[in-house]
C-alpha cells in the first residue's frame, strides 16, 4: 500500500471516530483558549518570543561550541556522558549500562525522545520492566494504545476508557471519578518508586555553561525519577542545549503559559550532577545520553529552524487541522504542525505527505514561543517532495501554473467554468457534476459573475477617461 | 505494539565507528556553514522583559501568585512560626511529621530541632534525619526555602545535607517557611543570583501543588508530589 | 475545519466578513450558503469601491 494511501486512511479513520474527534476538538479549543489568555497577562509577550528565538538560533548555529562545553561542564559534576548517532546506538547504550548493573525496575518520566527510539521496547527485550509514570503515559501503557499529542497523551480518551484500562489491568475497583482514578495510580506507582533501580527521563534544556539538566513537569514524577533509582538516565537531542543558565527563565516564562496556560509549571527542577557524597537521597550515577538521530543532518540543511522547538504543544493546540483529525492520524511520535515538518526531516520521504496535512492558516506560527514560521517550512517541504508527487497530479498542477500564469487563461477558465454552470438554481450550484461533485459534497458553489471585479473596474476608469 | 507507519523506514545509516564524540563534533564543525553562524547571542540582561518591577509590593505579589497556584499562604510575625506550625499540622491531623532543617534557611538546624521538641511534646512523632520509610508514612513535612519568587508564587528548595531531595516530594503536605525578606521579584532575578560555580546536586522550583488534568482536562491535585504545599510568610520586625 | 470558521463567523455576530483571498471566500461563501447563514463576503477592493460610491453594491 502506498504511503498516500496510509495517510488518506489514517485521516478516513480518524474522522470515522465521532467521540475521540470530540474530546480532541473541546480539548484543543480549551487550551488554545488558556494559551492567549495567559500570554495576554505577560506584560512582554512578544519582546520574550524574539528572544526565546535568537537565543535558540545563536545556540544552534554554535552548537558543536556550546555542545563541547556542555559536556566538559556535566562530566566534572560527576554525570557521565554518552553519544549516541542514531536510535539503535542510544539503545544500545542504555540497555548495556542497565545489564552491567542488574537493573530490573525501571521508571519513566515523560520522553518524546525516548519513544522516537523505542527505548522501552529495547530494555523489555533484556527483561528490564519499564513503566511510565506520568498519568498519560501510564495509562497508555497498561491499555496499551498510543500517545495522541505530546503534552497530554490521552487527550483522546474519557473517563470510561481510562475506568475500564485501569480496572482490568491494575484489578481495583471500577471508578470514573478523575480524582480517585489518579488516587489509585498515585498509590500503585509510589510502590514502584520505593523499589525502582533505573529512572529514565527526558530534558526539557541542557545549559552549556553549567552542565545542568532542566526538567518541568507538573505531577512530580519527574522528580521521583530522578530522586528514588540509584541509576538516572537523561536522554536528549542534541538541539536542546541552551548557552547560559541566566537564558533559562526567557524559557520558563513562556514554556507552562504555551503548554498549558499557566504561568510556571508546577516543579521545574534542575539537575547538577549525580549524588553529591554530603546529601541523603539522589542517584548514585547520572548517565547523559546526547541524541544525534538525524538533528545534525536538519542542521547542516535550510530548514534547521525546526530544532528550536521547544516542545510545548501550543501548535497542536492552534491548528485546525489537528483538532480535526487529532494526533493519530499522523502516525508519528510527533504529530501536529511541528510533527509534519520534522517527521519527514527525521524518518525520510516516505512521510512526506504530513507536509500536505495543513492549510497553511498559520495559527502554529502565531501560537509558536520560539517563532517557528511552520508554514514556510512545510512549503519548503512540499516543494522538495514535488518530484516525488504522481504522474497525474504533477500534469494537472502545470496546468494550473499554466493557467495562473497567463491572464487570459484565467479569464478563459472562468468562462467555461460559467458556462458549465449555467444551470445553477438562483447562481448557485448545489450538486456539482465530474470534477465539481467532491466541492458540492458539504459546500454550494457560486456561479462565476459576468464580469470581473477588474473587468468592471477597467471599464470604470475607462468611462472617467 | 504495532509499528508506526513512520518508524521503522530509517533511510539513514549509522555514523561509522564507536559513538565518538569528538569525532562527532569535528565532522559537524566542518559541515555547517561558517557563513551562517553569525546570530548574535542576545544580552542577558533582562531588565526590559522584567515581569515583575523593583517598585511593587513583592510579599503581596507573592502571596497572589502562590494561592493562584493552589497554595495556601499566611502573613505572620517570624516569632509565631512555631504555633503556625503546630496550627496547621493539627488541622490536617498529622501524627508523624518529618522536619528537615537547613542552614540559611527560615528553618535551620536549631529551628527543626526546637521544632521536632515543640510537637513531640505533643504527642506527634517527628524525625529530623528521616529514611525512606518515613518519609513514604509521614503525614507532613516542614522545610525552610533556599528563596521564594514573587512573579510566579515559586518556592525554591534545594539539596542539602539534612534535606533530602523527598522531603518536598514525597509527603502529602508540604509546609514551607519563607522569610519575607528571601522573596525575589522576577525568575530573571532568581537566575541572576545562582553562582553557576557553586550549584548544589539538585535545585527544585515549585509552584503550587502537584497537578495533572490528563483525563478528560479535569484538575487534580496530588498526583505524586504533595497535594497541600502551605507557605508560612515570616515577618521579622 | 468549515465547520470551525462557519461556527466562529456565526458566534462573531458579524453579517459582513472580508477575505482577501478567492479560494477562501470560496469555501467559506459556499459553506454559509449551504447552512444558510446570512452572511455576505467581500473582497477589500469590493467594499472600498462600494463605499466610495464608485461601484454598485451587490446583495
Amino acid at each position: 500500500m502506498s504511503r498516500r494511501a496510509d495517510l488518506r486512511q489514517r485521516v478516513a479513520e480518524a474522522t470515522r471516530n465521532e467521540r475521540v474527534l470530540q474530546a480532541v476538538h473541546q480539548a484543543t479549543w480549551r487550551k488554545a483558549d488558556a494559551r492567549e489568555q495567559s500570554f495576554a497577562a505577560l506584560r512582554h509577550a512578544d519582546a520574550l518570543r524574539e528572544k526565546a528565538a535568537q537565543i535558540r538560533r545563536h545556540t544552534l548555529e554554535n552548537l558543536p561550541e556550546y555542545l563541547e562545553q556542555f559536556v566538559e561542564k556535566a562530566t566534572a559534576l560527576g554525570a557521565k556522558v554518552h553519544f549516541a548517532p542514531d536510535g539503535p546506538a542510544a539503545c544500545r547504550i542504555i540497555t548495556q549500562l542497565a545489564a552491567d548493573r542488574g537493573l530490573r525496575l525501571a521508571v519513566k518520566g515523560k520522553s518524546m525522545t525516548s519513544e522516537e527510539i523505542g527505548l522501552n521496547a529495547a530494555l523489555e527485550a533484556i527483561g528490564v520492566r519499564v513503566v511510565e509514570t506520568d498519568l498519560g503515559e501510564f495509562i497508555v501503557q497498561i491499555d496499551r494504545d498510543r500517545p495522541s499529542h505530546i503534552i497530554t497523551p490521552i487527550i483522546h480518551k474519557d473517563r470510561r476508557e481510562v475506568a475500564d484500562a485501569m480496572a482490568r489491568e491494575l484489578g481495583c475497583p471500577r471508578t470514573e471519578d478523575p480524582a480517585e482514578l489518579t488516587r489509585i495510580a498515585r498509590g500503585y506507582l509510589r510502590d514502584i518508586f520505593r523499589r525502582c533501580d533505573l529512572g529514565i527521563t527526558g530534558v526539557n534544556f541542557a545549559v552549556a555553561e553549567t552542565g545542568t539538566l532542566c526538567l518541568c513537569t507538573n505531577e512530580g514524577n519527574g522528580r521521583m525519577t530522578i530522586t528514588r533509582p540509584r541509576v538516572h538516565v537523561a536522554l536528549l537531542g542534541i538541539e536542546k542545549i541552551i548557552p547560559r543558565l541566566a537564558n533559562l527563565p526567557v524559557f520558563l516564562k513562556l514554556l507552562a503559559r504555551s503548554s498549558t496556560g499557566q504561568p510556571m509549571g508546577v516543579y521545574t527542577t534542575l539537575i547538577n550532577g549525580p549524588r553529591r557524597p554530603d546529601d541523603p537521597d539522589g542517584p548514585q550515577e547520572l548517565h547523559i545520553v546526547l541524541l544525534d538521530n538525524g538533528r545534525s543532518a536538519i542542521l547542516k540543511g535550510p530548514l534547521r529552524e525546526v530544532l528550536t522547538c521547544v516542545r510545548c504543544g501550543a501548535c497542536l493546540n492552534a491548528c485546525p487541522a489537528y483538532r480535526n483529525v487529532g494526533g493519530h492520524a499522523y502516525g508519528s511520535v510527533y504529530p501536529g504542525p511541528i510533527g509534519s515538518v520534522v517527521t519527514p526531516l527525521l524518518y525520510g520521504p516516505a512521510c512526506d505527505d504530513l507536509a500536505r496535512l495543513s492549510s497553511l492558516c498559520g495559527a502554529c506560527r502565531v501560537a509558536c514561543p520560539v517563532q517557528i514560521d511552520i508554514p514556510a517550512l512545510l512549503v519548503a517541504l512540499r516543494a522538495r517532495a514535488a518530484d516525488r508527487q504522481p504522474v497525474g497530479k504533477r500534469l494537472l498542477l502545470s496546468v494550473w501554473r499554466r493557467v495562473m500564469e497567463h491572464p487570459w487563461l484565467y479569464r478563459l477558465g472562468q468562462a467555461v467554468l460559467r458556462h458549465a454552470l449555467r444551470d445553477a438554481d438562483g447562481g448557485w450550484v448545489r450538486t456539482g457534476r465530474g470534477p465539481l461533485r467532491n466541492w458540492t459534497l458539504v459546500r454550494d458553489l457560486p456561479r462565476p459573475a459576468r464580469e470581473s471585479f477588474r473587468q468592471l473596474w477597467e471599464a470604470r476608469l475607462r468611462d472617467e477617461r | 505494539m504495532n509499528a508506526e507507519p513512520c518508524e521503522r523506514s530509517r533511510h539513514r545509516k549509522t555514523e561509522s565507528g564507536p559513538n565518538d564524540l569528538a569525532a562527532f563534533l569535528h565532522r559537524l564543525r566542518a559541515e555547517m556553514v561558517p557563513a551562517e553562524r553569525g546570530t548574535a547571542l542576545p544580552e542577558v540582561s533582562n531588565a526590559a522583559l522584567r515581569e515583575v518591577t523593583w517598585e511593587e509590593g513583592l510579599v503581596d505579589r507573592f502571596v497572589t501568585s502562590a494561592r493562584a497556584a493552589g497554595a495556601q499562604v499566611r502573613c505572620l510575625a517570624a516569632n509565631d512560626w512555631l504555633s503556625a506550625v503546630q496550627e496547621v499540622l493539627r488541622g490536617h491531623g498529622a501524627r508523624l511529621v518529618v522536619a528537615a532543617g537547613q542552614a540559611g534557611t527560615a528553618l535551620d538546624d536549631d529551628r527543626a530541632a526546637a521544632l521536632g521538641n515543640a510537637l513531640r511534646a505533643t504527642g506527634l512523632s517527628v524525625s529530623t534525619a528521616p529514611n525512606d520509610d518515613v518519609l513514604f508514612a509521614c503525614d507532613a513535612a516542614v522545610t525552610g526555602v533556599a528563596a521564594a519568587i514573587a512573579e510566579t508564587g515559586t518556592l525554591v528548595c534545594t539539596s542539602g545535607p539534612r534535606s533530602p531531595r523527598g522531603v518536598s516530594l514525597i509527603p502529602p503536605v508540604h509546609i514551607a517557611l519563607v522569610d519575607a525578606r528571601q522573596i525575589v521579584g522576577d525568575l530573571f532575578d532568581y537566575f541572576a543570583r545562582l553562582d553557576p560555580t557553586t550549584l548544589p546536586a539538585n535545585i527544585n522550583l515549585i509552584t503550587g501543588p502537584s497537578k495533572t488534568a490528563d483525563i478528560e482536562g479535569i484538575l487534580v491535585t496530588g498526583v505524586h508530589g504533595p497535594g497541600i504545599v502551605h507557605a508560612l510568610v515570616l515577618h521579622s520586625g | 475545519m468549515l465547520d470551525d470558521k462557519l461556527d466562529s463567523l456565526a458566534a462573531s455576530g458579524a453579517r459582513l466578513v472580508i477575505c482577501n483571498e478567492a479560494a477562501c471566500t470560496l469555501q467559506m461563501a459556499g459553506g454559509a450558503h449551504r447552512r444558510g447563514l446570512p452572511l455576505r463576503f467581500r473582497h477589500l477592493a469590493e467594499l472600498l469601491a462600494e463605499s466610495l460610491g464608485l461601484m454598485e453594491a451587490e446583495t
